[in-house]
């Protein structure tokens, strides 16, 4: 399963390949701007895209927005704003930083669950 | 208990406009053609207007004819008719060489027995510092919040890379006892974290 992971700091990246790998995830994509997320999307559909919201330059959920215009992804929002999510994108799952690997695997799951669902 | 007789419309003219000249504020006397019997003394240094050609001159001739404005002169007429009343008529002094003032116009009509001479009083505030200093606030509120959410986002970052380090050390080390430390640690990083998060604004 391919995993684009929207997030600006890499140390951050690295700990949500982490916990992606440890739910089954094989291949991944980075981005690290909205403009990244969409050309990345574009370039390989992911199964699951993770996006932080403030972007170097960019804001995720309009990136999430583009790529799932095109053909809908489940996206697991891990992000330190969880007010703009939860304003803009109400129906999608939410981590709010700082997370832990427990939790983040949980919302991967929920997240995956509902795209089968 | 005797009623005082009404006193002659010079008379009532001369005590309006000793009103209006010693007022602080911006004040014109009008008559009912819109002509200015008298103005403050504010009313001409506010404005620019030299006092000595003031009386007798229509509103709308005054200085440059910035003051010819058609809805002022309609509401000032329906004023003088008693069919209105200017209570906060807020318009734009374009004045040549000069910034744009607003302003806030109120009119009244002088009651005074059953005397035939009407007169107005108009009252011109100037709000162009208030308004500017209202925008500087709700631009720096703005702001404040703008930074407010950089300073939340950065500091939830910053405590995501430290607990993403010490987790992913966790996972490294060999030493079981190095793991509980590193756990711990960990722990304590999300502590501050739910900390962070209780104090972060609604918004």
């Amino acid at each position: 399963m391919h995993a684009l992971i929207i997030e600006d700091e890499s140390l951050i990246a690295i700990a949500i390949e982490d916990a992606l790998r440890d739910c089954g995830f094989t291949s991944f994509a980075f981005a690290v701007s909205a403009e990244e997320a969409v050309t990345a999307a574009a370039g390989k559909c992911p199964d699951l895209i993770t996006a932080d919201v403030e972007l170097r330059p960019g804001c995720g959920i309009t990136a999430v927005q583009a790529i799932c215009s095109e053909q809908p992804v489940p996206v697991l929002f891990i992000t330190g704003s969880p007010a703009q999510v939860r304003m803009r994108m109400p129906a999608h799952t939410l981590v709010e930083k700082p997370f832990s690997a427990d939790c983040i695997m949980q919302a991967i799951k929920v997240a995956m669950e509902s795209r089968d669902g | 208990m005797v009623e005082p007789r009404p006193l002659p419309n010079e008379t009532v003219t001369s005590l309006a406009m000793a009103l209006v000249q010693s007022s602080k504020a911006p004040l014109l006397l009008l008559d009912d053609d819109v002509v200015v019997i008298g103005a403050s003394t504010s009313f001409c240094n506010t404005f620019n207007l030299d006092p000595a050609t003031m009386a007798h001159r229509r509103l709308a001739d005054l200085g440059a004819g910035e003051w010819d404005v058609p809805q002022l002169n309609s509401l000032l007429l329906a004023t003088v008719a008693g069919a209105a009343e200017i209570d906060a008529y807020e318009m734009d002094l374009v004045r040549e060489g000069k910034a744009t003032c607003r302003l806030i116009l109120s009119a009244h009509k002088l009651d005074y027995f059953d005397t035939d001479k009407v007169r107005v009083v108009l009252a011109a505030t100037d709000v162009t510092a208030t308004r500017l200093a209202e925008k500087q606030k709700d631009d720096l509120v703005r702001e404040k919040h703008v930074l407010l959410q950089e300073l939340q986002h950065r500091v939830a970052n910053s405590l995501q890379i430290i607990a993403s380090v010490l987790m992913q050390s966790a996972r490294r080390v060999q030493s079981e006892e190095t793991r509980v430390h590193l756990h711990d640690a960990h722990s304590r990083v999300m502590s501050i974290a739910t900390l962070q998060n209780s104090w972060r604004s609604p918004s």
